[in-house]
């Protein structure tokens, strides 16, 4: 059971992506549509990362998860290079054989696939990775 | 010799103007040293602000709903978009889509030109302020269109035209005709630290009125732009994607389903 602040957090998350998503014009979508992705629903998949492709357009994480007795291997989308290293990731944030906990929206059409929310590391610290874009990193302070 | 002279000269004289046309495509250009220095500096790195709009406004910068601007041509568009058609899904880029990007823009200015440095897809962006006109579609039609400005006070009025009617105006999938025209004007605010752009957009095929866009950028010159080869790991390119390389977009985006 989450605590109810982390439920809420989520729930920020979510209206914060919803405020985010293509067809309108701002300073967001790139590159291409999210509307293959579920983003009403989250599901966090557990497992050991095969690799991650750290590349434009999209970053990709190859998550080898396991459950009942059977193995597959995910594919993660994720936000570009250029994005996410102004936000303190680099290509050796998810190392072969780092067990972690993705929190993604799925693929719509029910194959292994979704786009990266945040990663949760075995230590417990998180790492954001669906800030739409550089805008909300740009604003003087 | 002087039986010679003649004809070499008229050949010359007939040949000049054909050459001049060849690498001018009909363009008259002012030498730089003629040129007036610019008012503004525009130079920097800039990155699109959260204070910029969302979605298509009104003369006044007020939201228009897409009734309000979109042809019939327009709606059937949209809703019949297909996800992995997008050219940005391809790599290919587009005005205005790479303004808001939300990649950082460097633009580096000097009398007659302002070039607009595009992080997205390591693209530029020339503005040509030297008087010029824009050439001849027939032979120069561009995803980013032609862009040529003058100063007018301490505004950059720019004139985007020669549209080659392939890109997107935006991700939802509503298209630009090759008749599309961008009518942009930048400004300085804040003592320099923000760029106003605020760019008219007509299309006589998929829009039914010009619709604006209104942005705010940020000066942002401890960052610095990165490279942004979008080719380098495309699966969203679903008509190159590698055996057992899940991409996101499948042939179903490609393919009218009927949901």
């Amino acid at each position: 059971m989450k605590p109810p602040y982390c439920r809420m957090l989520s729930v920020f998350l979510l209206l914060l992506t919803a405020a985010y998503l293509p067809g309108s014009s701002g300073p967001a979508s790139a590159h291409h549509s999210f509307a293959m992705f579920d983003r009403a629903r989250t599901i966090e998949l557990t497992g050991t990362i095969r690799e991650f492709q750290w590349v434009n357009p999209h970053t990709w994480v190859q998550l080898n998860v396991a459950r009942n007795g059977r193995t597959t291997e995910w594919g993660i989308e994720g936000r570009s290079p250029n994005v996410l290293s102004r936000r303190g990731w680099n290509r050796q944030t998810l190392r072969p054989g780092d067990r972690v906990t993705l929190t993604v929206y799925p693929l719509k059409d029910g194959r292994p696939g979704g786009a990266i929310i945040s990663v949760r590391f075995a230590d417990g610290r998180v790492l954001d990775a669906d800030t739409p874009s550089a805008v909300d990193t740009n604003e003087q302070r | 010799m002087r039986r010679l002279a003649a004809p070499l000269l008229a050949s010359a004289l007939l040949l000049t103007p054909f050459v001049a046309f060849a690498q001018d495509a009909g363009q008259s250009v002012t030498p730089t040293a003629a040129l007036a220095a610019d008012p503004v500096d525009l130079s920097g790195l800039w990155v699109v602000s959260n204070r910029s709009a969302r979605g298509a406004l009104d003369e006044n910068l007020q939201p228009l709903t897409a009734e309000q601007y979109l042809t019939p041509a327009g709606t059937e568009a949209l809703a019949s978009v297909r996800p992995a058609l997008d050219p940005s899904a391809m790599c290919l880029p587009a005005m205005p889509r790479h303004i808001p990007g939300p990649y950082p823009i460097e633009i580096v200015q000097r009398p007659g030109r302002v070039a607009m440095l595009f992080e997205w897809d390591t693209v530029f962006r020339l503005i040509y302020t030297d008087g010029r006109g824009h050439p001849d579609p027939l032979d120069d039609q561009r995803y980013m269109g032609h862009a040529v400005g003058q100063w007018q006070g301490s505004e950059l009025h720019v004139d985007t035209a020669n549209f080659n009617g392939k890109a997107w105006l935006e991700g939802s999938g509503l298209p630009m005709s090759d008749q599309a025209h961008l009518t942009e004007r930048y400004w300085l605010e804040d003592n320099g630290q923000t760029m106003r752009v605020v760019i008219r957009v007509a299309d006589p095929v998929y829009l039914s009125r010009p619709i604006w866009r209104s942005y705010y950028f940020n000066l942002r010159n401890d960052w610095y732009i990165r490279e942004y080869l979008c080719a380098e790991g495309n699966r969203d390119n679903v008509f190159q994607q590698r055996e057992g390389e899940l991409g996101s977009l499948t042939a179903e985006d490609v393919i009218e389903t009927g949901d």
